[in-house]
């Protein structure tokens, strides 16, 4: 199943939220969709559910318009801090779940509240912010569609709860694979569930790559402070941080002839976010 | 989901309101008919005002089944046609069974109390008792169907104006409002017509509101196929 934006361009009055973009959706898939603040992350998912309907530029399923197909959106399901669940309680949401989506996995939906201890006699509303984010997350990781959007699912939860959450992310994807597209500002979080990296800036797709293939553009050498700057003469360095009498300093290109003095890792990808779509030239 | 799950879900939204409506109804009638048969005795009462109480509930009712039906709608992954469709027949199932309703209540009250009652349901212009009950009872389920069109086409275009539009729009419809409301008194005589029409002809009004709703309705569809989430 492939699900992809063609030229998509949504406006709100004078501003550009999307511009052109142009992507595909493939599973299996953990796709992260990053960006800054107005980036458009929550506009293109709202596009790709049928919540807005783009300006210009059409978004297909397997080559047939996805605006109000029945059918393809049921391949979709959505959840984001503003989704609408009305009065109803935990238990009887999970009753509606199993009813709308023939995948939906009760029995697992119902595991994993209490694994949450969430209770299931709450209405929606009446949940705190961190309960809701669990419920929303419980139903869309049983919900088993070919496509799954979580937009900052780990919202107002606690640490245990989002080291939970990922733990049964990857449970869950493990056991039906499917394209999880998870938008998040907690990159450093996510950073290891990654297979692929989509990139919004201003309105438009600046990456589209696997994650593996994006961090290894760069690299972070550490060491003494004087031996990082004489290494890093002449490179592109993108970030560097000193404590103390020691340096990291983040290079993009391919390492060559690092002397023994200074330690090699891998590029986070935090570190090359900031870089790709920072305002503040790097140190 | 289905058509079928759309119409279960948005009858439930009607539910709780209309138990209350007929509570308030029951306990109204109540006290009504016993005051009456303490002052007056034996004599004849009348009581007016189900009908015309019932269109303004079912009005505001029309007015409070949007954006809730909307958004739950979208979030389940579920189209703006089965939306529509389940609002549509969850509608005209409320309208059927209120008129019905009514009529049950109107008899109960007759057979109770025997009162002649008033209510203009039995006023229609038709003999034959049986065959002015059912104009009566289609009458009434065309009027109630075309009052939630207007009350739904309301809250959806409401909906799709922003802030100053709503503004505007609410100054001009309040102004209109008004002024038509003060304008009624020079036309009493042609307001009478128009209010007894119906009961010397109520297939062709029925008839005639039948067109007024398929109109709003579909003014409606015309404003929901391509409406945005506003969220």
């Amino acid at each position: 199943m492939k699900l992809c934006c063609h030229d998509l361009t949504r406006k709100f009055g004078d501003t550009v939220a999307l511009n052109r973009v142009n992507l595909c959706l493939e599973e299996p898939k953990i796709c992260g969709l990053l960006g800054r603040n107005g980036a458009g992350k929550t506009t293109l998912l709202r596009l790709m559910t049928n919540y807005i309907q783009p300006n210009e530029g059409s978004i297909t399923m397997d080559e047939r318009n996805l605006w109000e197909n029945e059918k393809a959106l049921q391949q979709i399901f959505f959840v984001t801090e503003n989704s609408y669940f009305g009065e109803m309680t935990a238990q009887k949401l999970i009753d509606f779940m199993a009813g709308a989506y023939p995948n939906f996995d009760k029995e697992q939906c119902l595991a994993y509240a209490k694994r949450f201890e969430l209770s299931l006699n709450k209405k929606y509303p009446t949940l705190s912010t961190g309960y809701k984010s669990v419920l929303r997350a419980i139903l869309a990781l049983s919900a088993h569609t070919p496509f799954l959007f979580l937009d900052e699912p780990t919202l107002g939860m606690d640490a245990f709860h989002r080291e939970l959450f990922y733990k049964l992310l990857i449970e869950s994807y493990s056991e039906a694979p499917s394209c999880i597209l998870l938008s998040t500002h907690l990159i450093g979080e996510v950073e290891g569930l990654l297979e692929n990296v989509i990139i919004l800036d201003h309105g438009k797709v600046l990456i589209d790559e696997s994650a593996e293939k994006l961090l290894s553009q760069g690299y972070c050498v550490s060491g003494r402070i004087s031996e990082v700057d004489d290494y890093c003469s002449g490179k592109k360095v993108i970030g560097s941080n000193s404590v103390g009498g020691l340096k990291t300093a983040a290079i993009l290109g391919e390492h060559t002839a690092v002397p023994d003095t200074l330690d090699v890792t891998g590029l986070s990808l935090q570190q090359l976010f900031v870089q790709l779509v920072g305002s503040e030239n790097p140190s | 989901m289905s058509t079928a799950t759309s119409f279960r879900l948005q009858l439930k939204e009607y539910r709780s309101a209309v138990i209350i409506y007929y509570i308030i109804i029951v306990l109204i009638f109540t006290v009504f008919s016993g005051v009456s048969l303490l002052s007056i005795g034996d004599k004849q009462m009348n009581i007016y005002g189900l009908e015309a109480s019932s269109v303004w509930f079912i009005f505001v009712c029309g007015m409070n089944t949007f954006r809730a039906n909307f958004l739950f709608h979208l979030q389940f992954s579920s189209t703006r046609k089965t939306l529509f469709k389940g609002w549509l027949s969850s509608a005209a199932a409320v309208c059927l069974g209120m008129t019905c309703l009514n009529l049950l209540l109107l008899l109960l009250m007759n057979f109770l109390f025997h009162t002649p009652v008033g209510s203009t349901i039995f006023a229609i212009e038709i003999e034959n008792v049986p065959l002015r009950l059912l104009s009566g009872t289609v009458y009434y389920f065309c009027e109630y169907l075309l009052f939630i069109s207007l009350g739904y086409l309301i809250t959806i275009g409401f909906y799709r104006l922003n802030k100053t539009g709503k503004w505007i729009v609410s100054i001009l419809m309040g102004g209109c409002g008004m002024y038509l409301l003060l304008s009624l008194v020079r036309y009493e005589s042609y307001v009478d017509a128009i209010v007894f029409f119906p009961l010397a002809h109520p297939w062709i009004v029925s008839g005639i509101y039948l067109v007024f709703t398929a109109v709003i309705l579909s003014f409606c569809w015309l404003l929901i196929r391509k409406m945005p989430a506003k969220v």
